[in-house]
């Protein structure tokens, strides 16, 4: 019976799989090796943004591995293993993957997945394990376990923006007397989040937000941005992940809006640019805290995005620049960072995930991450990141600044 | 008026597109009664086979057209000749099943090969737009329309007028029967997935090039399912005139409500129009006796 | 489909139809049935086997086990496909989360009401089967997935942006970790699969699969074909409500995000591969999928460094096309499920050494 032994040697490896954490003796670490652990989606349509994420910091941990030998501090030296989990952007997923590399013995977590910050806080503030992270949707910054090297949390996105909005309309003289703006989300999961009592807000800074909504997958937003226009939006904020900002600016095109729009940091301009084609892409704005890597290149590199650039040829040969990539090797280099003063403090054989916060992370101070963001600094009850963001736009397919560095709003979602 | 005019020809181009994927479901579910949860994942495949011609062959566009669309016409052929021909006899359910794994099977193709990181943006039909009155319409716009009707005139004179149609027609209605008036029901079955596999490819064309591709394109086999049910799973012309009217149910009611309604007004309007005439506007009603 | 040849073991007979009927025929079922008892509740006693991971796993089988029992219930035995389970998990998941958060009702008193209300929204999109059948049917139960969805994220504020949920207590007890919430787990799947296992033994549980063999020959027979597939709809809702409240005061937090379509359509994977109308096929079939996609979040990252010349996402590209084909050859080879297989393996130990 061919299918028998078939079904016995299928049966055999996946009880295999399962059992590995407790089987394969990696458990704890040797002495000089820490674990640094990922939970993100590697498959489905959110995965290209999370894999590159991914893929930034682990290549700044491997690189320091081959450069120096590991991440050396006064007490010690250590080398860095990452270990992944497939989660597919299910939040349960993540917490079963969460117990899985737990087992395995991280003494740090990474993701890039904004459902995931949120579902997984008991867990990893129950294993006191802290969590470094890129990822827009961070809103559980009041965790003491918790560090962003994102701007300032989801929901001064939009705030950040329409007080941006607001200067400049101020500056050209105020025409017509109220600002409208608008803004057009999906129903992704960040988006509640992001427009966190934003109408408050509103009313206080004097304005009016228009706030359409389009479906996931759809292929056509002209009815949302009919709509804004209707209501004579100045500007739109886009809140979305490429695939929507590509919808919404086909669409735009196809109406001749003539309304300049903005993106989130949920995406990147250089995925809108490559979804779409330059020439789709053109005028649109976005929001960075960081470097953009895709940003004309007659703009000096800093030190930062230099590794960068050679890290990216290294691994990525022949492919486009990608600045998500940027920010995973920021949560790379913030990970390193903490690791580092651990290594001042405490032997390599008692870098733990507790060490590393109370030595490490939360004496984190003016890091600028070679230059690619403005200074991050930790301290008690503030783990958000740089908290100053800077507008750039797509000209000819590569971007240029519209702005200088900007400090954002600094609202925060109340703690539950 | 203006605005009622802008959504209404918005929804219609939009409908266009969920016309010619609902036109694959037909198609196999006309000669086989299976519902292809995979049909989405068959257009990702389409369209990105066709990248690989046109940008990483650097060919034209009428070469690497006229490689995809027979690529696509194999890709639907082995489908059905290495999943679900072993199947037939089996219960339908299973079959359905089926097609929900070779969309795993399909999205991890994909990624194998092309990862999972959206492709470089390619340009085919040039960017043109022109306007009628205070309408704006745009190539890529005109041409999904175009080439949605266009299906449908052809798909609808082939079942009429050739012997093919005709047969396929035949096997639609019972496979014990035709096969017994000497007709090829397994033939039949190859050629209609072969056909579906060729409108997933035309849509993920049309659908690639105007919004880029990456593995979210697979989520139109989703959208589009309501545009076949409310057409009738049996009839070409239904799908396609079903793909219109959801797509300028979702556009007006989106633009009058907000809050994107559309979508789940769709489904109400369906379940209605279901408890109404069950088998769609078009669908073949089968009478049932005691 | 639940229709394989039965060969009772060598000396059992049934000379009532209420013998025919026991679940338990031969002091073997019952000694193998109360020792596999046994094992489950040790195993987070047993080291080796208690590693949170392998309980987080074993306690999700549990609760996807109870939405896929419901499902099995009104799809194996009732014969309507339902492609929005997870829709009505999110009812039950949401009306529980909510009382608890909101009102500070504990996990033991939301549980029920949880289930009810679920039901009750089962029933109204039950209705139009009373004309629609087969895949059209299947279709109102994709708009409940839409619909419901579509609520939950822009009508009620809480849901859209998620909450925290209390963990379930008893006294000051709290089932806050795997190694205790796995009991309750245990407790609720064995007590939902016992119950949904009985219900197939009465009445209700004959017109079901009347309902689902032959509809207008049960309707001739004098069986209210309607109002069974209602109440086939209000049981399969129950279950999916009940183990959405398991569900969110597990992990403490009840978002949108984890009720999608995409699970309702493995809910439906699942009870097929297992065997349409069989309890023992649906927990086969949940553990079967289960293990076949952990595979995929487990090695995927693995593979991803080994394959890391081919482009970013080629490793869990591999793994999805190893796992769906082999999903696909196991549907050929068995297309009626694992219990069809489980009756074959158990009629071939029996009819030894005479299997023919």
């Amino acid at each position: 019976m061919r299918t028998k032994t078939f079904a016995a040697v299928l049966f055999l490896m996946v009880t295999a799989v399962m059992m590995s954490p407790t089987s394969i003796s990696w458990a704890k670490g040797s002495v000089g090796e820490v674990l640094v652990g990922n939970v993100s989606a590697m498959t489905g349509p959110t995965s290209g943004t999370h894999m590159m994420c991914q893929s930034g910091s682990k290549d700044y941990l491997y690189y320091l591995n081959e450069k120096q030998g590991g991440i050396k501090g006064e007490k010690g030296q250590v080398k860095v293993k990452y270990v992944s989990y497939d989660s597919q952007y299910v939040a349960t997923k993540a917490k079963d993957g969460f117990a899985r590399l737990r087992g395995q013995g991280i003494i740090v977590l990474t993701h890039c997945a904004s459902g995931h910050s949120d579902a997984l806080q008991v867990d990893y503030e129950r294993a006191k394990i802290p969590l470094v992270t890129g990822s827009h949707g961070i809103a559980s910054v009041w965790s003491d376990w918790a560090y962003g090297n994102y701007h300032s949390g989801v929901a001064n996105m939009i705030r950040t923006w329409i007080v941006w909005c607001k200067e400049n309309w101020e500056k050209e003289g105020k025409p017509g007397g109220q600002l409208v703006l608008g803004c057009v989300a999906t129903d992704e999961p960040f988006v509640p989040l992001a427009l966190w009592d934003i109408d408050s807000f509103v009313k206080e800074q004097g304005i009016k937000l228009v706030k359409e909504t389009i479906p996931k997958g759809t292929t056509d937003a002209s009815p949302q941005l009919l709509r804004l226009k209707e209501a004579g939006s100045k500007a739109i904020f886009v809140q979305s992940s490429a695939p929507g900002a590509v919808v919404i600016l086909n669409s735009a095109k196809a109406m001749n809006l003539g309304i300049p729009m903005t993106q989130c940091a949920a995406a990147t301009l250089g995925d809108v640019i490559a979804l779409g084609g330059p020439e789709l892409a053109e005028g649109y704005q976005g929001e960075y805290f960081f470097e953009p890597m895709s940003k004309n290149p007659k703009y000096e590199d800093s030190q930062g995005m230099k590794l960068v650039k050679e890290l990216w040829a290294k691994n990525h040969p022949g492919e486009k620049p990608n600045d998500m990539y940027v920010n995973g090797i920021m949560s790379g280099m913030v990970i390193a960072e903490g690791i580092r003063l651990a290594l001042n403090e405490v032997p390599p054989a008692e870098l733990t995930g507790e060490t590393l916060k109370k030595y490490g992370l939360d004496r984190i101070k003016n890091f600028d991450c070679m230059g690619l963001s403005k200074p991050i600094t930790y301290v008690e009850d503030d783990h958000i990141g740089p908290k100053h963001l800077r507008y750039w736009v797509v000209r000819k397919g590569v971007l240029e600044p519209v702005s200088d560095w900007i400090p954002t709003t600094d609202f925060r979602i109340p703690k539950k | 008026m203006e605005f009622l005019g802008k959504i209404v020809i918005a929804g219609l181009m939009n409908g266009s597109i969920y016309g010619l994927v609902a036109i694959g479901f037909v198609l196999v579910y006309k000669s086989s009664s299976v519902l292809n949860f995979s049909q989405g994942y068959m257009l990702l495949l389409g369209a990105y086979i066709f990248w690989f011609f046109k940008a990483s062959l650097k060919l034209d566009l009428l070469p690497s057209l006229l490689l995809a669309l027979p690529s696509g016409f194999l890709m639907g052929i082995a489908i059905e000749r290495i999943t679900l021909r072993p199947l037939i006899g089996q219960p339908l359910i299973s079959m359905i099943t089926v097609t929900i794994f070779l969309s795993l099977v399909l999205e991890g193709l994909v990624s194998l090969i092309w990862g999972t990181y959206p492709l470089e943006q390619i340009t085919v039909f040039g960017r043109g737009s022109g306007t009628v009155g205070s309408i704006v319409l745009t190539t890529e716009n005109v041409c999904a329309f175009g080439v949605a009707f266009g299906a449908m005139v052809v798909l609808i004179l082939f079942f009429r007028y050739t012997n093919l149609g005709l047969a396929m027609r035949g096997v639609a209605e019972g496979h014990q029967i035709v096969q017994s008036m000497g007709i090829g029901v397994r033939r039949i079955f190859s050629i209609s997935w072969g056909i579906a596999g060729v409108a997933a490819t035309i849509g993920g064309i049309l659908m690639g090039t105007t919004l880029g591709f990456q593995l979210g394109l697979s989520h139109i086999g989703l959208l589009a399912i309501p545009a076949a049910f409310i057409g009738g799973l049996e009839s070409p012309e239904g799908a396609i005139l079903g793909g219109l009217l959801i797509g300028l149910i979702e556009s007006v009611v989106s633009g009058y409500l907000g809050n994107a309604a559309g979508v789940p007004a769709t489904f109400v309007v369906l379940i209605l129009v279901m408890l109404i005439r069950p088998y769609g506007f078009f669908g073949l009603e089968r009478i049932e006796r005691v | 489909m639940a229709h394989t040849t039965y060969y009772p073991p060598s000396g059992i007979y049934a000379d009532s139809f209420k013998k025919d009927i026991r679940i338990v025929k031969t002091r073997t079922q019952l000694i193998l049935a109360v020792s596999a008892m046994l094992l489950l509740v040790a195993v987070p006693l047993i080291p080796g086997l208690n590693s949170p991971y392998l309980l987080r796993l074993l306690i999700g089988i549990g609760i996807t086990i109870i939405i896929c029992l419901g499902l099995n219930i009104l799809t194996g035995y009732c014969g309507q496909l339902n492609i929005g389970q997870s829709a009505f998990v999110m009812v039950g998941a949401f009306t529980s989360g909510l009382l608890n958060h909101s009102f500070g009702w504990s996990f033991w008193a939301c549980v029920i009401p949880a289930g009810m209300v679920a039901a009750a929204v089962g029933v109204v999109f039950g209705i139009p089967s009373v004309r629609l059948k087969g895949l059209y049917l299947a279709l109102t139960t994709l708009g409940a997935q839409i619909i419901l969805t579509w609520v939950a994220l822009f009508h009620i504020p809480l849901t859209s942006a998620g909450f925290t949920v209390e963990p379930v207590k008893i006294g000051s007890f709290y089932f806050d970790t795997p190694e205790r919430f796995y009991y309750i787990a245990l407790v609720f799947t064995a007590v939902m699969a016992f119950a949904a296992k009985n219900l197939m033994r009465t009445r209700w549980g004959r017109a079901f699969i009347a309902v689902r063999d032959n509809d207008r020959a049960a309707e001739a027979m004098g069986i209210d074909i309607f109002r069974y597939k209602l109440i086939a709809f209000a049981i399969c809702t129950f279950y999916a409500g009940v183990a959405g409240s398991l569900l969110v005061h597990y992990m403490m937090w009840a978002q949108l995000e984890s009720f999608t379509l995409n699970d309702s359509i493995w809910y439906v994977v699942m009870i097929i591969v297992g065997g349409l109308g069989s309890i023992e096929g649906t927990i086969f079939g949940v553990i079967f999928i289960t293990a076949l996609k952990e595979l995929i979040f487990v090695i995927g990252p693995m593979l991803e460094g080994t394959l890391a010349f081919l482009p970013i996402g080629a490793g869990s590209g591999l793994l999805l096309v190893i796992i769906g084909g082999v999903a696909i050859f196991f549907l050929i080879f068995e297309p009626r499920g694992l219990a069809h297989r489980w009756n074959l393996i158990k009629a071939y130990y029996r009819l030894w050494p005479f299997g023919y």
